[in-house]
């Protein structure tokens, strides 16, 4: 276990490195910030001294080892556009992107794993048919538009919570559903799925046979087995939440990482932009990092191979 | 069930009328501010926030003329020197009197190049600042230079002690002006609270209180609009405005801006070399018909470059009229009767839809318009380039936020200018002279041969004056101006 662990952070760890470089590569790439911040009829020389007094001027070489050095300092630089450390300001929205990500999570877990259950046990079953159909909708509704429509119902129409913003307990309650949809369905999906198949197999005829309830060899038993496929999903679609909602913030003005992003990528506000794609890969990287070490935990073949 | 529901119906027709007269006054922007320090950013989410905090040394008045703010008049002491007589009565909100050392000490801060503001370019002229009296402040430019005051309207006093005390970083976080509103909170990505300053020297600020909110999504601003979370909405497209209509208590309020939506094509590389070609396009191009079918009807079409909110814009001009037959004629008389292909450069901030109908006219006439499509670091890259890597045309909607024909048509045709892709020594001349008088009907005679060169040669085609359009509480008593500020001073509920 020790040598395992250590193999797969040292992967995590070359995974960032690789993730910094690209984002700095492609960042350069495209171009001259300077010329994104200036008006519209900026002078050549204008540029010219923005670009030397921000060093833009410097061989990218330079540009590049300096960025490194900072990011392991933990320096993630200074925002040009609004000249506050940029730390400051993903730190600042971060807490809303957790409380977001937790709740859409926790919604996810309540109703779609329920759902899951009861759609395997009733599989083929007419009951199961309108379980399948909210799964489907849930997963196919594009979040931009049930994002509105729960707006007009539920705020313009009905007038029970806010429409917008991130003011008193009752604000993250329509973007953490809008959030939840999508994840919920592949909870319920999965569940399903594994359940199903784990129902097929002899442990459960020999806990039939010893003459267990059917209910009880699910929760006691089966359940654990089909969990191994879900912990890879959480992981997944947590660090998918972490990274940003972009989509969901935007539209409920929620004021998390997402919202940040874009509203940084549309003010040129390129470190800004950068940190948020770092934190991105870093909740994937660490989160998967997790799963693995989880897989070991519920299922000990695993570990095993890890070995 | 059924009673319950009625009951939460009934409930919710009573909560959803916008309340009567409130204290508090709530603006929906796009974006939060980039920052609130005033020598940084000019961008809408920013300045409509900071300019209600700070007080600027000149404004624009109800008609859009300069008129006095901080300083109480001015005069010219030599070509290239201005005197201003500062107000001796006004405080900044920890109770300091603002002075003329606090007016240098602005202009040499959003000068300095070590700053690093991007506003640099729009104050760059100024080369000397200097307090000459008990309260009076001198500024000299590097040569005559007749937009200064069109610049100074964005020029916000900043107190001097306040920011060496307590340092850039906290001016941005904690602004400290003299206007009629008092910073109170910033809730990053939330809102920006703004408080009614009671000692305002031009009068008691309308509200207690003033909340901008960050709201990206047009439909979630318009959903607040309705409930009543906000009073004013920034932003709208004609297709949102639509939505207000018929809704109780909330109305659509427009304003034709200072922005000038225009078709530029390259005169030094390619098939646009040829004037009559580039005749051809702007007769294939029915910009009436793009305004009423994609801009609601809220914008105008223009027929020179600038708007009548700029200083330079002459009443009654003439402009190629829609004419496709026309159109084929020069093509076919330039040697394309068999079609021609041009490209336009673009990139996703502007409005595709446009693009699209202008390619769709121009291939009426048989100009094929391939559009080429890149990120806008990419897309300006190319926009500066010389002129052979530049592409055909380009499509945009022009804003110097200064209101004066300088600002536009200086940087847009001169031929030293990297956005400039044409060079004519005449036009030279004439764009030299509007911005190195003071005399003002030396500058308009200048900018009305201007003009006549830009139809008579056609470097570029004038479409039309966009509009600002915002969603307003019916009971909210404001107009919106063309250099879409909003100043709460100049608002109030209607009883």
């Amino acid at each position: 276990m020790p040598y395992f662990l250590a193999v797969r952070s040292a992967q995590a760890l070359f995974a960032l490195f690789g993730v910094a470089t690209l984002v700095f590569m492609i960042q350069h790439l495209s171009g001259d910030p300077v010329v994104l911040m200036v008006p519209e009829g900026a002078t050549a020389e204008d540029i010219v001294i923005l670009r030397r007094e921000f060093g833009f001027d410097r061989p990218l070489g330079v540009q590049y080892l300096d960025y490194l050095r900072d990011l392991l300092r933990g320096d993630f630089g200074t925002s040009y556009i609004q000249n506050i450390p940029v730390a400051d300001i993903v730190g600042s929205r971060l807490s809303y992107t957790l409380r977001l990500s937790a709740a859409a999570l926790a919604i996810a877990f309540l109703v779609g794993m329920p759902i899951g259950i009861f759609a395997a046990l009733n599989r083929g079953r007419l009951v199961e048919k309108p379980a399948l159909a909210l799964v489907l909708a849930a997963q196919s509704m594009p979040t931009f538009w049930s994002g509105i429509l729960l707006i007009l119902l539920f705020a313009v129409t009905l007038d029970w919570l806010p429409s917008s913003g991130a003011e008193g307990g009752s604000a993250i309650i329509l973007p953490a559903i809008c959030l939840s949809g999508l994840t919920m369905a592949t909870f319920a999906r999965i569940t399903r799925n594994a359940i199903v198949e784990e129902l097929g197999k002899d442990y459960v005829r020999a806990a039939y046979a010893r003459g267990q309830k059917r209910l009880s060899i699910v929760l006691r038993h089966v359940s654990r087995n089909a969990a191994v496929p879900l912990i890879s999903i959480t992981a997944l679609e947590l660090a998918n939440m972490l990274a940003g909602a972009v989509i969901v913030e935007t539209v409920f003005a929620w004021p998390g990482l997402g919202l940040l992003a874009v509203q940084a990528i549309q003010a040129n506000d390129f470190l800004v932009v950068q940190t948020i794609v770092l934190l991105g890969a870093a909740a994937y990287i660490v989160l998967n990092l997790t799963a693995d070490i989880l897989y070991g935990l519920v299922d000990p073949r695993i570990k095993a191979v890890g070995r | 069930m059924g009673r319950i529901l009625a009951a939460l119906v009934t409930a919710t027709l009573f909560c959803a009328t916008p309340l009567l007269a409130k204290d508090a006054l709530m603006i929906d922007n796009v974006q939060e501010p980039s920052t609130l320090d005033p020598h940084l950013q000019w961008n809408p989410d920013s300045y409509t926030v900071y300019r209600n905090i700070y007080d600027n040394l000149v404004t624009r008045d109800a008609t859009g003329a300069i008129a006095p703010q901080v300083a109480v008049s001015w005069e010219a002491a030599s070509e290239t020197e201005v005197d201003f007589t500062i107000r001796d009565d006004i405080s900044f909100h920890d109770g300091t009197p603002l002075t003329p050392e606090d007016v240098v000490f602005s202009v040499k801060r959003i000068t300095d190049p070590e700053f690093k503001s991007p506003q640099l370019g729009q104050f760059s002229s100024i080369i000397d600042a200097a307090v000459t009296g008990p309260s009076t402040v001198r500024l000299t430019t590097n040569g005559p230079y007749p937009v200064l005051l069109a610049q100074l309207v964005k020029l916000s006093i900043v107190s001097k002690a306040y920011t060496e005390r307590m340092g850039n970083e906290a001016l941005n976080l904690n602004p400290m002006g003299s206007g009629p509103y008092k910073f109170v909170e910033w809730r990053k990505g939330v809102k920006v609270v703004l408080a009614r300053n009671e000692n305002y020297w031009r009068g008691t600020p309308p509200f207690a209180t003033v909340e901008f909110a960050a709201v990206p999504d047009a439909a979630t601003r318009i959903a607040d609009l309705k409930t009543g979370k906000a009073d004013l909405i920034v932003g709208l497209n004609p297709d949102d405005a639509l939505q207000l209509d018929g809704s109780s208590g909330v109305e659509v309020r427009s304003a034709p801006t200072e922005r000038v939506g225009y078709f530029m094509m390259n005169t030094q590389a390619g098939p646009l070399t040829d004037q009559r070609v580039r005749q051809a396009v702007s007769q294939a191009i029915d910009r009436q018909l793009i305004i009423d079918a994609l801009l609601g009807g809220f914008s105008q079409v223009t027929n020179q470059l600038l708007t009548p909110a700029h200083f330079g814009y002459v009443e009654g001009l003439e402009w190629h009229g829609y004419d496709p037959d026309k159109a084929r004629a020069l093509l076919a008389e330039a040697g394309h009767a068999n079609g021609v292909e041009i490209e336009i450069i673009t990139a996703p901030p502007f409005d595709q839809r446009i693009i699209q109908a202008i390619q769709q006219q121009l291939s009426d006439v048989g100009i094929t318009l391939t559009i080429s499509m890149s990120d806008m670091s990419t897309f300006l890259g190319r926009r500066r380039a010389d002129p052979d890597g530049f592409g055909d045309t380009v499509f945009g909607r022009w804003s110097c936020a200064c209101q004066d024909a300088d600002g536009v048509l200086y940087a847009m045709f001169h031929s030293g200018s990297v956005w400039s892709k044409y060079a004519n020594p005449e036009l030279d001349k004439y764009l030299e002279a509007g911005r190195s008088t003071l005399d003002d009907a030396e500058r308009m005679a200048a900018y009305t041969e201007a003009h006549r060169i830009i139809y008579e040669d056609v470097p570029s085609i004038p479409l039309y004056q966009a509009a600002a359009i915002y969603g307003a509480n019916a009971s909210l008593n404001w107009s919106p101006t063309a250099n879409e500020s909003i100043s709460i001073m100049d608002m109030a509920w209607t009883d």
